[in-house]
């Protein structure tokens, strides 16, 4: 019955997702031309290695976002970091993010903060696992949740009963959504690389007392949207514990 | 190149246009509509109307005086989540009916939201009832405060 109301949910989440979405035909493209160029590097490197141990992870990358120190700098209104730690299953990562983001607008009638931390956890299907520089081009999903605060206090003025003043505290609200993922990482130097990851997120749940009408989701963005785009640009380090693939010597 | 420069700085252009012209109508409303209907049939009839008060409010409600409606627009006060309404009529068209007095205490929850950073906040409203009415009967047609609802309340009178 628990499985027949989870998959019932999927498919729900999935069909609105198809039928509401223009992105999915990029996505598609988008998948069609990284399959393309992985197909090809497969058919010129051989695998040595048997398939039984492929599944060993080789690999622990760890990085933070470079995006949310900018905003840090240059906005007084958003602050906010996040970490990204990586583990590979054979061509598939396992992902979690952490992160926290401070919002605080300032108004000449209101003054609104939002404040919380956010995580994500999900996988990667990587499409290129044979890549000899050990870059990363992929898609994946994530289940992501946040949890915060927020509070504004302001005015609002009606024409029949004048101006009203309030103060509105949300103590604890948990959001809940799905994120599909693409993105890239290259290696730049030794073990470092930067890379993207552009996030689709969709599917928000809100839960918690809300005296005030949410606003801004860390991790998420604007609680009035049923789907919001997002874009993290990663500096990571990648700790090695053994080679892959054995990249064959050019004759 | 020059091409692709001139490309992106337009579309950044007709961008930041398009969040400067951001329109500031939010959802929210506190307006409610009221019907008066005869008792015992679903009749629409028009009441005349002295006035109306607010309870805690000194003024009567500026915007009714001495009128003859059968419908009629009222708002809650936002910064309460209960309004009183005293009606004074003083006849009906139809069947005279001089120094009438009726109360009509409204419910309801408020919550504010931010519509966005430059347009700023606005209280959306929702969940009206009835805690107490001195007409012969009352039923609530639409509990939500919406714009385009054409009746929230029907007064049978």
């Amino acid at each position: 019955m628990l499985n027949l109301t989870f998959y019932s949910k999927l498919k729900q989440t999935l069909r609105y997702i198809i039928d509401n979405t223009r992105w999915l035909k990029l996505l598609l493209i988008w998948i069609a031309l990284i399959a393309n160029h992985s197909g090809t590097t497969q058919a010129i490197i051989s695998d040595s290695i048997p398939k039984s141990k492929m599944i060993t992870p080789t690999m622990f990358m760890f990085g933070f976002d470079m995006l949310g120190p900018a905003y840090t700098v240059i906005s007084e209104q958003r602050s906010g970091w996040e970490l990204e730690a990586s583990l590979d299953v054979h061509k598939y990562f396992v992902v979690f993010n952490y992160g926290a983001e401070f919002f605080d607008f300032q108004k000449d009638t209101y003054d609104y903060t939002s404040d919380g931390i956010y995580w994500r956890i999900g996988a990667d299907i990587n499409m290129i696992p044979r890549d000899e520089f050990g870059s990363l081009m992929y898609f994946g999903l994530r289940y992501s949740g946040s949890t915060l605060t927020e509070k504004m206090t302001g005015k609002v003025f009606d024409k029949q009963w004048g101006t009203t003043y309030f103060t509105s505290l949300n103590g604890n609200v948990n959001a809940r959504w799905i994120e599909i993922v693409v993105g890239m990482r290259a290696k730049i130097w030794k073990e470092l690389f930067v890379g993207y990851t552009l996030r689709l997120k969709t599917s928000l749940r809100l839960s918690g007392d809300q005296e005030l009408e949410t606003y801004r989701i860390p991790g998420y963005g604007l609680a009035s949207e049923s789907t919001f785009w997002g874009l993290n640009y990663y500096i990571s380090w990648r700790f090695k514990f053994r080679e892959k693939y054995t990249v064959p010597q050019k004759e | 190149m020059t091409k692709r420069i001139i490309i992106s700085i337009i579309t950044i252009f007709f961008v930041s246009a398009c969040v400067d012209e951001e329109l500031c109508t939010g959802e929210g409303t506190n307006e409610i509509k009221l019907l008066f209907v005869e008792s015992g049939t679903e009749t629409p009839i028009e009441v005349a109307l002295d006035s109306i008060a607010v309870s805690g409010r000194p003024e009567n409600y500026p915007l009714i005086a001495d009128t003859i409606v059968s419908a009629l627009t009222l708002t809650v006060d936002p910064a309460r989540t209960l309004t009183q309404f005293i009606f004074y009529a003083k006849s009906k068209t139809d069947t005279v009916m001089f120094g009438r007095i009726d109360t009509l205490i409204l419910s309801y929850n408020v919550t504010p939201k931010l519509i966005s950073v430059q347009c700023g906040p606005e209280f959306i409203f929702s969940d009206l009832d009835t805690l107490k009415f001195t007409f012969d009967s009352l039923q609530i047609v639409e509990s939500h405060f919406l714009l385009e609802v054409e009746t929230n309340l029907k007064i049978y009178y």
